[in-house]
This record gives structure tokens, sequence and C-alpha cells, in this order.
């Protein structure tokens, strides 16, 4: 009984396989097909940003130009705002003492009345 | 030139868009593709073109996806339409209708044409009555030239979980055709 099932399967299988399939249907579906758009490939995210400044960007300038001139522009920038700031910072501290120095200097001054000192 | 290439150098080239290269891997493994989809979707032969139809879409689209080396392309390529059958046959509402689209030599007569029809019916039957592992691990045995090994690959299981499933199906398919021939006398 087993091995009459098995043949039954076996044939039935075999049946299966069918005939070729027509050329027309053949070229309808590679038609169908690359009609779609195809999926962009896997990549790292920072394989991204290198291609994006590997390519030309506007004005003719390469777009690594690009950024390699902003990150210099940003942090020459940030260079000559530092140094006005710890500039100023001396300026204000040198003029403070200047200032607490002579006004010490004119309250030591008996001869100075107040009106005087309201004067400078 | 195109022919002479192997499906993997084809493959490479699919994915930079060459449409030459994918129409010859189409024209290539169609009709192994065909056989494979009848016998996953036995009993439900509407399916077997929109499965073809399905994997082969894949193959173009996802393309570019597809890694070189990471193993052989028709064990990716029968993965994708193994499990495009079996998505269809999920979809499917199950129905008591079993269509068949019989293949019969047209050099038989009328007698053994009506055997191999109530052959056909009665293992659609019982083919339907198997889990979806089964079903695929039987449809991929009768695949031609393809080894248990390369069955194994594409159902992405050991070769002994493949041989095992292999076997339970074939189990349970032998009961149901002796149960419904004993139903029959």
């Amino acid at each position: 009984m087993h091995e009459y099932s098995d043949k039954i399967i076996d044939r039935t299988m075999h049946r299966l396989s069918g005939g070729p399939v027509s050329p027309q249907a053949i070229d309808a579906l590679i038609a169908r097909a690359t009609a779609l758009p195809q999926e962009k490939a896997a990549q790292p995210f920072w394989a991204g940003f290198l291609q994006s400044i590997a390519t030309p960007g506007p004005f003719g300038l390469q777009q690594q130009a690009l950024v390699l001139g902003l990150v210099a522009v940003v942090s020459f920038g940030g260079g000559i705002m530092q140094g006005y700031g710890q500039q100023g910072a001396a300026i204000d501290a040198s003029s403070e003492s200047a200032i607490g120095i002579s006004g010490m200097a004119l309250v030591a001054d008996d001869d100075l009345t107040s009106d005087d000192m309201g004067l400078i | 030139m195109l022919n002479q290439k192997t499906d993997e150098e084809l493959m490479a080239l699919v994915a930079n868009g060459h449409r030459l290269a994918y129409d010859q891997l189409v024209r290539r493994h169609v009709n192994y593709a065909t056989a494979l989809a009848r016998r996953v979707c036995v009993g439900h032969s509407g399916d077997v073109d929109d499965v073809v139809q399905d994997a082969f879409i894949k193959l173009w689209v996802s393309a570019p996806q597809w890694k070189a080396g990471k193993g052989k392309f028709t064990t990716w390529f029968y993965r994708v339409l193994v499990n495009a059958g079996i998505d269809r046959l999920r979809a499917r509402k199950p129905t008591g209708e079993i269509d068949w689209d019989v293949l019969v030599d047209p050099a038989v007569n009328a007698e053994q044409d009506l055997l191999v029809r109530e052959e056909n019916s009665m293992v659609a039957a019982a083919i339907r009555n198997l889990p979806e592992k089964q079903r695929v691990a039987l449809a991929l045995c009768y695949q031609e030239g393809m080894s248990n090994r390369e069955a194994a690959d594409v159902m992405n299981i050991h070769i002994k979980a493949y041989e095992a499933q292999l076997g339970r199906a074939r189990r349970a398919l032998r009961q149901q055709l002796e149960h419904i021939k004993k139903g029959a006398a």
C-alpha cells in the first residue's frame, strides 16, 4: 500500500513540472518588472556623507571644497571672536584697576574736596 | 556574451540596472521557477503566474541589495520564490475547491486521462492539508537537480531538519492517500 501511494505522489509531482512558459508571457514579465524603480543599495551612514562631499556641487565647485571652506570659516571666525572676547576682558580688567588706583590716590590727597573729586 | 556569464555575474550587472542581464536571467530560470511554483501552489494553479511574477519583480527591485559572495544566486532566488508562494497561500481564504490545472499527456486515452485527473485531485487534496514547511520540503524535493543540501539552504534550515520535514510530509501524504483510497473503495 505504501509503495502504491509513493508511486502516485511521484507521478503527480513530476507531472507538475509542466510545459515551458510562453515567450509572450516572459516578455510581459520582463517589461512589467523593469518598469519599476530599483531599491537603493544599503550603505553605512557615513558612506552617504562621503559620497555627498565627493560629488560636484553648485557653482562648479566640489561640495568637498565647499564643506571644507565652511568649516574653515566657522573655525577662523570663532577664533577671532574668542580673541576679541579675551582682549575685551583684559581691557575691562585693566580699566577697572586703573580707576580703582586713581580713585584711591584722589581719596588720599587731603587738598582735594569732594567737589574736586566729582570733577575728575 | 551575456549568456556565457554565471548567474552571479549577471546579478551583479542587474544590480546596476542592466536590463539585458535581467532579461537573460529571467529566460534562464523562468521554466524552473514556474515548475517550483506549481509544486508549492498545488491545488491553486491560478496563483502560479502571480507567484513567479512576484519573485522576478523582487529580483529586479532588490538586486542592488543582493550581496555577491554570500551564497548562490539560485538559493537566494528560490527562497524568494518559495516565500512569495507561501504569502499567496496565506492570503487565500480556505475554500473547499481544488483549482487544478490538469497537465495530461495528449497521447493518453480517455480512460487514462480520467485516472490521471483522479490521481491529481487526490494528491492535491492531501498536499493542501500539509503544514507549510512540509509542503515546501516536498516541492523542493521534486525540483530537478536540487540536492537535499540546496533544498535545506533554500528553506534556511539544517539538512537534518529538512530531511525530517520531508519524511513527515511523505508519511502524512501516504496516510491521507490511503484514507482516501479506503473511503472510495
